[in-house]
C-alpha cells in the first residue's frame, strides 16, 4: 500500500494514473543512513568521463533505495512520484557544483562532457546525450519520421523566459547546457545556479 | 560533521536558482570537502587492509562512503568475490561497489550468484539484492530481468526468506515477467502456494491493468482473503469502468469499514472528473455518521480540483462545506479543513 500522510496533508489526496497514493517502502530509516556515495565523493571526480558514473550511484541507487520497490524504482513509474523531482534537483546540483570545482564548464571539452559530437543514425539508445543532438520533445521529431523518438512530441520548442537571463536554444542540445551559468555562450547574461555551490 | 547526504539534502529540497556563494566563501567548503575525502580514503584503506582485525575493518567499513580511486575499487571487487571472507565483508565491499556493478557484466553475474545461493549468509545476499534492485532503474529487462539476474530472480520466488521473495517478485513485475504474473495469480487462487502475501499479489498484479487479471482482481474486491486484499483490489481497479458502481456501492455503504470506504473513495477521486466524482464526494461531506478521514479527504480532493479561484458560482457541495465551517459540532481537523476551502473558494 502507499505512503500514509496526515490527513490534511495535500499529498493524502495524490493522485496519478488512476492510482491513489504513493508506493514507495524506503530501505533505510526515515532519519537513518541511505548508504549513497556522498558529495565529497562525488566531487572528487577528474573528468566527466569518470564523472558520469554518478548515474549509477547517487543517482539510480537512489531510485532503488528509496523506492523498495515502489514507484521510485522504475522508469516507467518514477516520475509519478513527487519525491523524483526532488531527487533530480539535487543531481542537478551535485553535476553544477562539480563543474564549478573542476572548471568543467567549457561544453567542446571531453573533459567537460565526453559524448561530443552528434550520435549516428539509427543509434536509438544514445540519441539526445551527444554534445550536438537535439532533445525530445523540444525538436518536434516523433515516430514514424524519426524511429528512435516516441509518437508524440507536447509541449512545443523550449519556452523564452525573461529579457536578460540566459535561455538555452528553442531546440537546445546538451552542448547549449553544459555552462548553465551562461558564462561563455552569452557574456553579461545571467544564467541559473544553486544556492550552495561555489560562484566564482 | 559530514556534509549532508544525497537524500538528506533531497528532504530539505535545496535547489533554489540564482542565489550565488562567493568565492571567498567557497573555500571553507572547499577545505571540509577535501578533509572528508581523505576520511573516507582512510576509512577504506582501514577497511580493505587484511592487517586490521574484523572488527575494526567492520567499524571502517559500514562509516566508510564509497571506494576512492581504481585501486580501493579492485580491491573491494576482490574482497567481495572471495567466498573465504567473512560474509559481512563481504556484503560491506559489495555496497561500495554499485558502480562497477552497473557497468561489469561480469560483476553483475557474480551478485546474481550469490542472490541465489541460499547458503550465503542472508548480510551478503540482502545486499546483493539492494544492488540489483538499484540496478533496475538504469538497466530495465535487457541486462537484468531477461538475463541471467532474471534466471535467478525467478529463483527467490521459491526462497524461505518471505522478504526475499516479495523483492525479487516486485522486480519481475516491474519487468512484465509472464511467469511471475501466473504465479501471482496460482497463488491467489491458492494461498498454500503463495509466493507473496495477498495484499502484495493484487498490488503488483494491479500495476499494470491487463484484461487477463481484471476477473482475478474483482474477485478480490469481492470475496477478498482479508481486508488488506480488497482495499488493494479496490485501488487497482479504480481504472476498470465496469468495477466503478461496485466501488461507489462499497463507498456508499455504512457497514462497511472505514478503510474500505476511504479506498473506493480515492479510488473514484483518481479516476472521475470534477462533474462525475462530486456526486459522490457530496453524500460523504454531509454525512455526520461518516468520519473524519473520509469526509476530509472529500474536502481536500474537490478544493485541489477546482483551484484557488472562485470561477464557479456557489453550489450545494460549496453551501455544505460552508456549513461545517461555521459548524460547533464538527471535530477541529475537519473544522480547519472546512474553513480552508471556503477561503480558497473565496465564499
Amino acid at each position: 500500500m502507499g505512503v500514509a500522510f496526515s490527513l490534511t496533508n495535500p499529498l493524502n489526496v495524490w493522485k496519478v494514473n488512476g492510482v491513489n497514493a504513493i508506493e514507495r517502502s524506503p530501505r533505510f530509516a526515515p532519519d537513518g543512513d541511505p548508504r549513497l556515495k556522498d558529495e565529497p565523493s562525488t566531487l572528487a571526480f577528474a573528468i566527466f568521463e569518470e564523472f558520469r558514473a554518478i548515474e549509477d550511484e547517487p543517482h539510480s541507487l537512489a531510485h532503488g533505495r528509496t523506492a523498495g520497490g515502489g514507484w521510485l524504482g522504475h522508469t516507467g513509474t518514477a516520475v509519478q512520484d513527487p519525491l523524483f523531482f526532488l531527487l533530480h534537483a539535487n543531481i542537478d546540483r551535485l553535476w553544477a557544483w562539480w563543474q564549478v570545482e573542476k572548471d568543467r564548464l567549457n561544453p567542446a571539452s571531453e573533459e567537460s562532457y565526453s559524448l561530443q559530437g552528434s550520435t549516428a543514425a539509427g543509434n536509438c539508445s544514445t540519441l539526445g546525450q551527444a554534445a550536438l543532438d537535439t532533445m525530445w520533445p523540444w525538436n518536434g521529431a516523433t515516430r514514424p519520421t524519426d524511429r528512435c523518438r516516441p509518437a508524440t512530441a507536447p509541449g512545443g520548442v523550449f519556452p523564452a523566459f525573461a529579457p536578460g537571463v540566459f535561455v538555452p536554444p528553442q531546440q537546445p542540445r546538451p552542448y547549449d547546457l553544459i555552462d548553465y551559468r551562461g558564462g561563455a555562450s552569452s557574456p553579461g547574461v545571467g544564467g541559473v545556479s544553486y544556492d550552495n555551490v561555489p560562484f566564482k | 560533521m559530514r556534509s549532508m547526504r544525497i537524500v538528506g539534502v533531497l528532504a530539505g529540497g535545496a535547489c533554489a536558482l540564482a542565489l550565488f556563494t562567493s568565492a571567498a566563501e567557497a573555500q571553507p567548503t572547499r577545505d571540509m570537502l577535501s578533509r572528508e575525502l581523505e576520511q573516507n580514503m582512510r576509512e577504506m584503506r582501514i577497511f580493505l587492509s587484511s592487517n586490521r582485525s574484523l572488527a575494526e575493518r567492520l567499524v571502517a567499513g559500514r562509516a566508510a562512503e564509497g571506494v576512492t580511486g581504481v585501486d580501493q575499487e579492485t580491491r573491494a571487487i576482490t574482497l567481495f568475490r572471495n567466498a573465504s571472507a567473512d560474509a559481512r565483508l563481504r556484503a560491506i565491499a559489495l555496497d561500495k561497489l554499485h558502480s562497477a556493478v552497473a557497468a561489469d557484466a561480469g560483476l553483475q553475474r557474480d551478485v546474481a550468484s550469490v542472490l541465489a545461493d541460499r547458503a550465503s549468509a542472508a548480510v551478503l545476499r540482502e545486499q546483493a539484492l539492494d544492488v540489483i534492485e538499484g540496478l533496475s532503474f538504469a538497466r530495465p529487462a535487457s541486462s537484468l530481468a531477461a538475463g541471467t539476474a532474471g534466471e535467478k530472480l525467478l529463483e527467490l520466488l521459491d526462497d524461505p526468506n518471505p522478504a526475499f521473495r516479495l523483492r525479487g517478485m516486485a522486480l519481475l513485475m516491474q519487468e512484465d515477467n509472464e511467469a511471475a504474473r501466473t504465479r501471482l495469480g496460482e497463488g491467489l487462487l491458492n494461498p498454500t502456494a503463495a509466493a507473496v502475501p495477498p495484499p502484495d499479489a493484487v498490488r503488483l498484479l494491479g500495476a499494470k491493468l491487463v484484461s487477463d487479471v481484471l476477473p482475478l482482481l474483482r474477485q478480490m474486491m469481492t470475496s477478498p482473503p482479508d481486508q488488506a486484499t480488497r482495499i488493494e483490489a479496490i485501488r487497482a481497479l479504480g481504472r476498470d469502468p465496469e468495477s466503478r458502481e461496485a466501488i461507489a456501492a462499497l463507498l456508499r455503504d455504512p457497514r462497511q469499514p472505514q478503510a474500505v470506504r476511504l479506498q473506493a473513495l480515492a479510488s473514484l477521486d483518481a479516476n472521475l472528473g470534477t462533474p462525475e466524482f462530486i456526486p459522490h464526494a457530496r453524500p460523504i461531506v454531509g454525512d455526520e455518521s461518516a468520519g473524519d478521514s473520509l469526509r476530509v479527504y472529500a474536502i481536500q480532493s474537490v478544493k485541489y480540483r477546482r483551484g484557488t479561484v472562485a470561477e464557479l458560482a456557489e453550489d450545494e457541495f460549496d453551501a455544505v462545506v460552508r456549513a461545517i465551517a461555521a459548524s460547533s459540532s464538527a471535530s477541529a481537523v475537519l473544522r480547519q479543513v472546512a474553513r480552508g476551502y471556503v477561503q480558497a473558494r473565496g465564499l
